[in-house]
């Protein structure tokens, strides 16, 4: 396979310095981390919400989260994919508060939990990121070759699907593909492993 | 690889086509089905956003709001356990110098019992034979002439009516 050159800003050996740093504390290692990402971090928040109020509420809680989070960061992914990760997940529990605070005060369906009786959504986001990142440990082996390498290749390297599609001499389509189908596959482990 | 309830494929395929705008039934399971929601999460995260344009100076003054609001972080346990270490030695360190210093304040109070006969010799007057000036000493001292010529003189006194 033969890999396209990447010179690409989220990837420097000094984005690992500054995840080290922030790690342990440091909080203008973690402001250079802000600065870098900032642009993407916005920019997924806004494509979800539509609203630039919204999108900034979502970064703001997406980065402190982030600090609170780093200490638990081990690499599975590249720091840009975690990030923008929990970004997609914030703004859509975003999204899904809003829609659920214009509901009416219609009794609620039979068999659907109260909204007052779910978990608190940081608590299920911390859950779940957990749970997210040790299912992906037990799960890549299993999936097959195509769809492991594509999704590795997204996760890990955070490379566009042109690059990808270029590197493993397949279509963007084909990419695509593959890491949604890897996607279901690993959310086929995920209901497996619990049922 | 188990298979999927046909909730959760149709849940799939809508999230493929359209991550953002799920039909009514397939965002309701997507609420309930945690492994669906975070088939989403995945998905949509993957996708590349768009350039959005915030209003000017935004970027500029973001990592300094964000700075304000960060939490401080707990001391990993390293460090409690060196904290702990250097009480225990500080604890150790202030017993040590305690009963150090008892046991030199003992020693001081020997040597001033020491200095106490001198102190006594000095001011008690049990010795009245060590004084100088008194009659026994100033016998011992006469010359064997003076010591005759005294004798002679008592004599004499004693001879006298």
């Amino acid at each position: 396979m033969q890999l396209p050159a990447l010179d690409s800003p989220y990837h420097g050996p000094e984005i690992q310095e500054w995840v080290a740093a922030a790690q342990a504390g440091d909080q203008a290692a973690f402001a250079k981390l802000v600065e870098r990402f900032q642009r993407d971090v916005y920019g997924k928040a806004y494509s979800i919400l539509k609203n630039h109020l919204d999108a900034d509420d979502v970064v703001q809680e997406t980065f402190l989260r982030v600090y609170r989070a780093l200490p638990g960061f081990r690499g599975e992914s590249s720091f840009r994919t975690w990030l923008i990760t929990i970004t997609t997940r914030q703004a859509l529990n975003f999204l899904g508060r809003t829609r659920t605070t214009h509901e009416s005060l219609d009794p609620t369906p039979e068999g659907q939990e109260h909204i007052a009786l779910r978990v608190e959504d940081n608590q299920m986001s911390a859950l779940l990121d957990q749970e997210a990142r040790r299912l992906l440990r037990e799960a890549l082996p299993r999936l097959p070759k195509r769809q492991k390498q594509a999704l590795m290749l997204k996760m890990e390297k955070d490379w566009k699907y042109e690059q990808i599609a270029q590197a493993m001499d397949i279509s963007v389509g084909s990419v695509k593909a593959h890491i949604f189908h890897a996607i279901q596959n690993l959310t086929q482990l995920v209901k497996g492993g619990r049922s | 690889m188990t298979d999927l309830k046909p909730a959760c494929l149709e849940a799939l395929a809508a999230i493929e086509a359209d991550p953002l705008d799920l039909p009514p039934a397939v965002a309701a399971h997507v609420s309930r089905c945690t492994a669906c929601a975070e088939a989403r999460v995945a998905w949509l995260a993957m996708e590349d956003a768009p350039p959005a344009q915030p209003p000017a100076g935004y970027f500029d003054q973001l990592p300094a709001r964000i700075l304000r609001k960060l939490p401080a972080r707990p001391r990993p346990q390293g460090h409690a356990y060196l904290w702990a270490l250097a009480a225990a030695l500080l604890l150790a360190v202030g017993i040590g110098g305690f009963y150090l210093g008892r046991a030199n304040s003992q020693q001081m109070e020997e040597a001033s019992l020491a200095t106490a006969p001198l102190e006594r010799a000095t001011t008690l007057p049990e010795t009245p034979f060590l004084e100088n000036d008194d009659t026994m000493t100033r016998l011992h001292k006469l010359k064997p002439e003076e010591a005759k010529a005294l004798i002679d003189r008592l004599d004499a006194k004693e001879s006298k009516p």
